[in-house]
């Protein structure tokens, strides 16, 4: 989009979402509603912006795909680079349709480490009106921060606890944000359990929790209301 | 005052109010809002239509809207009222940005004569909070929480209003709370699956001014109360001071155009499921002066906030009538605003509109000469271009530099503008939420 083009419609909105997916062996019978949901999820996002007379001039989209350091260390993250949609769709669409359920271990995962290589991810800084939308799709509770830290591919500059996490996140008056205040969202499709709905969905400010229960909720969740209130709250 | 006949067995009302009070869901609202329903005691009389003068071509279908006959897309709704009469002007505007979807309520303007007293206030229901739908209207059409909050926030500052000039209720804005939390206990809600620090049951700004004609005949003036929950806002205008804004957001940023900037969300707004503020303070202006309260479609999609002031005092020069100049701020907002839009407007102590159009013109000729003229080409659409060629960038000009040219002068104008601007801008208060 050329730089006429941004002022011509007044002020526009830069998105970017990182979508945080699950890919455990429980997540099976539901990772391809997952996947489904997650490659129209930009499209219906546009088109639930258009309908409200809103425009997006730039969006990317960033996928983490998470499973337990615990149980297989080397397949625990796997993850893009921000994607500029629509002249990459195809590198995100090809990441998403690669993304098989499998592994995973004991029942918590490594849920965490996947959030907070979210809230660490290269925000847009420039244009107007960002927003900064993490999306976390999973039907497990998370391991602790640090819990396996010692695994050899265990990403460098994870916070060591929870509470040291909830600071990169931010809050009213907080220094120590990584996360731009008035730009972030976090929408979870997580189980109603630690860490997801308390404290992260109660305490942290700016969620949503769409909550499911663990390995089957996530065949629940309503997708339009999703999209409308993150389309409503750009 | 707003058709209390359901008898059913009700809470006990904030005190002072008329009780019982009816379980059911808020009523769509009616085209002309000219706020209570007795005109001969308390609403302003709308006149017949006058003669149209020169500068003024009227457009009787939206740039949006078919002709009568042709159904293939729905006109993009929108309400104006007004009513002129010896020093009392005033007019409403509410516009949806998109047929049907919007959550802006009806703007809510009354005069009480007997009491010299009045309230003009905006409601703007927020989606991103509300958006799961929560009631169903009998036409099958769906309502969102955001819808209802902001309609049943304005029902509840109209019955406020009542009872501040009838009932002897106390006008303050700990029982405008009151009120507003009655009557949303009483709304249609729905359980949802979703929860999070986002969400809000029935959510919705409100900013609104009560108003008291005081003092005496030589030295009249106006007392005021400005009166607000979110990030709607209410100003005074006065020829040589301009518009100066009366309300802070509830926001945690609080410099205007770094809100037009990033659109930060809210801290504190109306709702039904959690504690929430009304915000107040209380001033006084020596008479006349206009008095304006208005939703973020209006402010929060220009370039500048001087460009709010410029709005209205342009189409002001180019009104024949308060008729008109309502439906010219109609036209102009809805060619720029990319959000539902709505706006109450008082102007009192002034001989007329002619007297009122007079008293502003040099004010929009210094604005036009400060922030219409030094706007960077290429900026505007046509309908805001200052030069007659729309503003548009030619091939040769320097399209990349366009950006850091706007940035720059928005720093620069708003410099220039802020101080006067900010001038009643209430302290800062604790942080909400």
């Amino acid at each position: 989009m050329s730089n006429i083009e941004q002022y011509q419609g007044n002020l526009q909105y830069a998105v970017d979402i990182v979508l945080c997916i699950d890919a455990t062996g429980s997540m099976f019978p539901v990772l391809d509603s997952v996947k489904s949901s997650a490659l129209q999820f930009h499209d219906r996002l546009n088109d639930e912006m258009a309908k409200k007379g809103k425009a997006i001039s730039q969006l990317r989209l960033k996928v983490i795909a998470f499973r337990d350091f615990g149980d297989d260390p080397s397949t625990a993250i796997q993850q893009t680079g921000f994607l500029r949609l629509p002249d990459q769709s195809k590198d995100f669409e090809g990441f998403v349709r690669g993304i098989d359920a499998s592994g995973g271990g004991d029942i918590p995962e490594s849920g965490l480490e996947a959030l907070a290589l979210a809230i660490n991810s290269p925000w847009e800084q420039g244009l107007d009106r960002r927003r900064h939308v993490i999306v976390m799709f999973t039907d497990a509770p998370a391991h602790p921060l640090g819990t396996h830290a010692s695994a050899p591919s265990y990403p460098a500059g994870i916070p060591g606890s929870l509470d040291d996490l909830f600071e990169q996140w931010g809050y009213a008056r907080s220094q120590t944000s990584v996360m731009e205040q008035s730009a972030k969202r976090l929408v979870l499709f997580a189980p109603d359990q630690a860490p997801w709905s308390d404290p992260i969905a109660e305490e942290w400010d700016l969620t949503l929790h769409f909550a499911s229960k663990a390995g089957e909720g996530l065949e629940e969740f309503e997708m339009d209301e999703i999209i409308e209130t993150i389309a409503n709250s750009l | 005052m707003t058709g209390h006949q359901d008898h059913r067995e009700a809470p006990t009302a904030p005190a002072g109010m008329l009780s019982p009070y009816p379980a059911a869901p808020p009523s769509v609202p009616t085209p002309c809002p000219a706020g209570p329903p007795d005109p001969a005691s308390r609403a302003p009389v709308q006149p017949p239509p006058p003669p149209t003068p020169a500068s003024y071509q009227p457009d009787p279908a939206p740039p949006d809207a078919r002709p009568t006959g042709t159904a293939d897309r729905p006109p993009v709704p929108q309400r104006l009222w007004c009513a002129d009469e010896e020093g009392l002007l005033a007019l409403s505007v509410w516009t949806e940005r998109v047929a049907g979807r919007g959550e802006d309520a009806e703007p809510f303007v009354a005069h009480h004569r007997a009491g010299l007293q009045g309230m003009l206030a905006v409601f703007d229901g927020s989606g991103g909070a509300g958006a799961a739908p929560v009631w169903q209207a009998s036409d099958g059409a769906s309502r969102t929480g955001a819808w209802v909050g902001a309609r049943v926030a304005r029902l509840a500052t109209d019955v406020w209003f009542h009872d501040v000039t009838v009932e002897g209720e106390e006008a303050t804005p700990k029982t405008l709370r009151e009120y507003l939390r009655f009557f949303l206990g009483y709304a249609p809600q729905r359980r949802s699956k979703i929860s999070g620090t986002m969400r809000r049951q029935l959510p919705t700004t409100l900013a609104g001014v009560h108003y008291r004609v005081a003092g005496n005949g030589y030295e009249p003036q106006v007392e005021l109360q400005p009166l607000w929950a979110g990030d709607s806002r209410a100003y005074v205008l006065r020829p040589r001071t301009g518009l100066r804004v009366l309300t802070r957001d509830h926001t945690r940023e609080s410099d205007a155009l770094e809100l037009l900037r990033t659109d930060p969300p809210m801290t504190n707004l109306v709702c039904a499921d959690r504690e929430f503020e009304i915000a107040g303070r209380r001033l006084a202006y020596p008479l006349p002066c206009v008095l304006v309260a208005a939703t973020d479609g209006f402010f929060g999609y220009v370039h500048t906030p001087a460009d709010f002031e410029t709005l209205l005092l342009r189409t002001l020069r180019d009104a024949g009538t308060v008729e008109e100049w309502a439906d010219l701020v109609r036209r102009e907002v809805q060619g720029y605003t990319a959000d539902d839009a709505s706006l109450a407007l008082v102007a009192l102590g002034y001989h007329g509109f002619p007297d009122l159009r007079a008293q502003f013109a040099s004010r929009h000729e210094e604005l036009t000469v400060r922030y219409v003229r030094t706007r960077p080409r290429g900026l505007d659409r046509p309908s805001l271009a200052a030069d007659g060629t729309g503003g548009r960038v030619t091939g040769t000009e320097d399209a990349a530099g366009l950006p850091a040219r706007v940035r720059l002068w928005q720093d620069d104008t708003w410099r220039a503008y802020r101080a006067g601007y900010e001038t009643d801008l209430p302290p800062a208060p604790e942080e909400h939420a």
